[in-house]
């Protein structure tokens, strides 16, 4: 047996909800825990998102007046296999999903909410909405001096949670606001990693933060440890049970992304972290790679100047893609997607490839919008009333704006001709924009049916918004059975080793089931992996 | 309006304070996110100063306008974000405080304008709250500049106000009024230590 510097039983690697899910479900069993950050920040992407989980059949779903069952949720997962989807762990999760929820909020100070948010293709078989719940608001103070150390989210700074939107709530009022600034509340993402980590911690969980996981300590084909580069020097760290790997993508790592994605990646939305270490370790330890091509697909936009953690911060573009007066278009000024739809599927038309042409003719595509949608919505961080900033162009006609952004002036104006007449008669026979409830949840609600999301695009000036092919996190790696176990390429487990999350093989292949299904299997195979890990035996 | 006024006292004369505050070049570096500045003319400039909140950095870029040049003892301004929507004032002020003084004494005096009321209170806590965020610490200390002995004093104050309009504007502000008072304290300390002149 190797030399150790510090013996765990249970060594988690990445602090974003996988691993801390997992860290908790194995100190809950009374093994010692150690999760390793290589930042100096814990909570990961988890802690900048929405911090929404998804889990199919939960206990809160009739809270919004739906209800769910196990075959209904399946029959939708199964909807969106195309053959990609691991069925099995898509049962393993349905089944174990709702008791993994109840279990965290057991065992936290956190409680969710079901959401109103459909799936993201609700008109699919067993399709609903309520799988999608949201924490509440957690009082970050709860952390001590943990707090100091929580990831910000850049992308949502003001203590809100999702469930403000179902709620009605002014997101924008100061007194609301004010009042949760105040109490140290903490939201979104940020609420769900504080909760977890206090969790954790409270259960005995070790954090350690700039500690960067390299390399497994492999003996006989079994993990026993792991090597982690630690204050600018290495130490060995045993692990008598398990190692889990819960390390996020590889969507900084830009050779990989090459090498793995099957199109062009032209930016992370996630802090730039996860370059994946978990699957070069995994595959040092032989295991077999699943899903690898695949990521959570996000168009994406860019503001100049606003930078996060050193990177251009790439944001998120949805509620401009749902309202009534926008259309994307790629260079020839052609429409090629319903432009409202969810957005992991919309990313995914980034890629289509011209065989003729040899080309992505979707790169690079622009949003296209007019006074009037700037009157009315918001669009990246431009509230109506503000100034237009400069990274929008904008020119006083459709011909001048697609000569200064280099898209083919003569299909822009036809394009827009186009979808006028037909928003005129209320529909979108070329991409069915509007028809799903999806479209229109993101749209205006004030509008009615397909008008939700259809408006037209006809008063100067008008505006364009460059529109990048972006992910999430990518979600292919390391292939797990139903205990989370890493499975090697001749598919056997790799004993003493465990992975969840975006390092892992994602099960659901292609599809982004609804809001929150990274999060959702994060949770719940991190769960699985740590109370997998507590009950196997103590090697050494 | 968040706003907020510092005062704190150099051991230079009101002369030499304003000889070295005219010229912004001499202090415009010690401005918390700083990037660079161009001056267009005497009383005209624009400033590009990186700001974080939530671990967003954002750049900005300020146009300044001096409404007021009164030597030696009084500077005005108002500002503007060329892309931003956030207006802005300030004013600096110098009084002779005669000589030998070694009651020196560096003041953070944050007043939000309505001090007493809910927001006031709030702001208060805010402040509090955000200043421990900001510096990882239970309590700031004002960093006193040395003063000597036997020379002329000058207590120099600097007022800001900053406000973010449009729709975001009232809760930015809520984020705003704390982060100004740390900058201003920097700042004020900065300068008074370049402009401290060895007894
Ligand atoms: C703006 C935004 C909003 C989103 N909203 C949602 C949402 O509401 N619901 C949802 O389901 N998904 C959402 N997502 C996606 C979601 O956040 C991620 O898919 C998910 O959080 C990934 O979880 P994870 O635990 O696998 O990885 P992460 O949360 O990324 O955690 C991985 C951690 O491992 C660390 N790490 C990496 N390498 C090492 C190493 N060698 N050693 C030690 N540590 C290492 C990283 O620094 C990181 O902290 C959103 C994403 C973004 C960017």
């Amino acid at each position: 047996m190797p030399v150790w510097d510090e013996v765990f039983d249970v060594v988690v690697m990445g602090s974003g909800a996988a691993g801390v899910s997992a860290a908790m479900a194995a100190q809950h069993r009374g093994v010692r825990t150690l999760v390793l950050e290589r930042s100096d920040k814990l909570g990961g992407t988890s802690a900048v998102s929405g911090g929404v989980p998804w889990i199919p059949n939960n206990h809160h779903m009739h809270e919004v007046g739906t209800t769910d069952s196990r075959e209904q949720a399946l029959t939708y997962l199964r909807s969106l296999s195309l053959g990609k989807m691991d069925i099995e762990l898509a049962e393993t999760y349905v089944d174990e999903g709702p008791q993994v929820l109840r279990f965290i909020e057991d065992e936290t100070q956190l409680k969710f909410r079901a959401l109103k948010t459909p799936d993201y293709h609700p008109e699919h078989p067993g399709g609903t909405f309520g799988r999608s719940v949201s924490p509440g608001l957690f009082p970050g103070g709860e952390l001590g001096e943990l707090r100091a150390h929580l990831r910000s989210a850049p992308c949502f700074p003001l203590p809100v949670a999702m469930t403000d939107i179902d709620d009605g709530t002014n997101m924008l009022d100061p007194v609301v606001i004010g009042d949760r600034l105040a109490k140290g509340m903490v939201g979104t993402g940020m609420a769900l990693m504080a909760g977890l980590i206090k969790g954790a911690v409270d259960k005995g969980v070790e954090f350690r933060r700039n500690a960067r996981g390299r390399r497994l300590v492999i003996e006989d084909g079994a993990i026993v440890g792991i090597e982690v580069e630690q204050d600018g020097r290495m130490v060995r760290i045993g692990a008598r049970r398990a190692v889990i790997l819960a390390s996020g993508g590889f969507e900084w790592n830009k050779d990989m992304a090459t090498d793995l994605m099957g199109g062009p990646i032209e930016g992370p939305l996630s802090p730039p972290f996860n370059e994946g270490d978990g699957l070069i370790m995994a595959a040092e330890a032989q295991a077999s790679m699943a899903n690898a091509h695949e990521a959570w697909w996000m168009p994406m936009i860019r503001i100049p100047g606003d930078e996060y953690e050193g990177q251009q911060l790439n944001r998120m573009v949805v509620g401009e893609r749902a309202a009534p007066g926008s259309i994307m278009v790629n260079r020839a000024g052609k429409r090629f997607v319903n432009e409202a739809h969810n957005y992991n599927d919309v990313g995914r038309s980034f890629r289509n490839f011209d065989p003729v042409a040899f080309d992505y003719p979707n790169l690079p595509a622009w949003i296209i919008i007019d006074a009037t949608f700037l009157d009315k919505y918001p669009f990246g961080t431009r509230y109506p009333g503000d100034p237009v900033p400069a990274w929008l162009e904008s020119a006083p006609t459709l011909r001048e704006l697609a000569q200064k952004i280099g898209v083919d002036p003569d299909g822009l104006e036809n394009t827009v001709a186009r979808f006028n007449d037909n928003v005129a008669r209320g529909e979108d026979p070329d991409f069915h924009r509007g028809r799903s409830v999806y479209d229109r949840h993101y749209g205006d609600p004030s509008r009615e049916g397909a008008l939700q999301s259809l408006g037209p695009i006809g008063q100067a000036p008008y505006y364009a918004c460059r529109v990048y092919s972006g992910v999430l996190g990518t979600k292919g790696g390391p292939k797990i059975n139903a205990k989370a176990e890493v499975v090697n390429v001749r598919g056997g487990r790799i004993p003493g080793l465990y992975a969840a999350g975006n390092v892992s093989g994602g099960f659901t292949g292609m599809a982004y089931p609804g809001a929150g299904a990274t999060i959702g299997p994060g949770l719940v195979f991190g769960h699985i992996a740590g109370r997998e890990a507590a009950s196997s035996v103590n090697r050494f | 309006m968040p706003e907020v006024e510092h005062t704190t006292t150099v051991a230079a004369s009101m002369p030499q304070v304003w000889n070295f505050v005219e010229d912004m070049d001499n202090w415009a570096p010690f401005l918390t996110g700083y990037q660079r500045h161009e001056k267009i003319n005497r009383d005209e400039s624009i400033w590009v100063v990186k700001g974080e909140l939530g671990g967003l950095t954002r750049t900005a870029e300020f146009k300044v306008q001096v409404t007021e040049w009164q030597e030696p003892s009084r500077v005005t301004f108002v500002m503007q974000g060329v892309q931003e929507p956030v207006t802005g004032s300030g004013e600096f002020l110098a009084t002779d405080l005669g000589g030998g003084a070694d009651d020196a004494s560096s003041a953070p005096a944050a007043a939000p304008a309505s001090t007493g009321s809910w927001l006031g209170r709030l702001w208060d806590r805010l402040s509090r709250w955000l200043l421990r965020r900001v510096t990882n610490s239970v309590d700031v200390q004002a960093v006193k500049p040395a003063v000597s002995g036997g020379q002329r004093n000058t207590q120099i104050t600097f007022r800001l106000n900053v406000q973010a309009g449009g729709a975001t504007g009232p809760v930015l502000n809520l984020l705003l009024g704390p982060m100004l008072k740390p900058v201003a304290e920097d700042l004020a300390m900065k300068i008074a230590r370049s402009v401290d002149s060895p007894g």
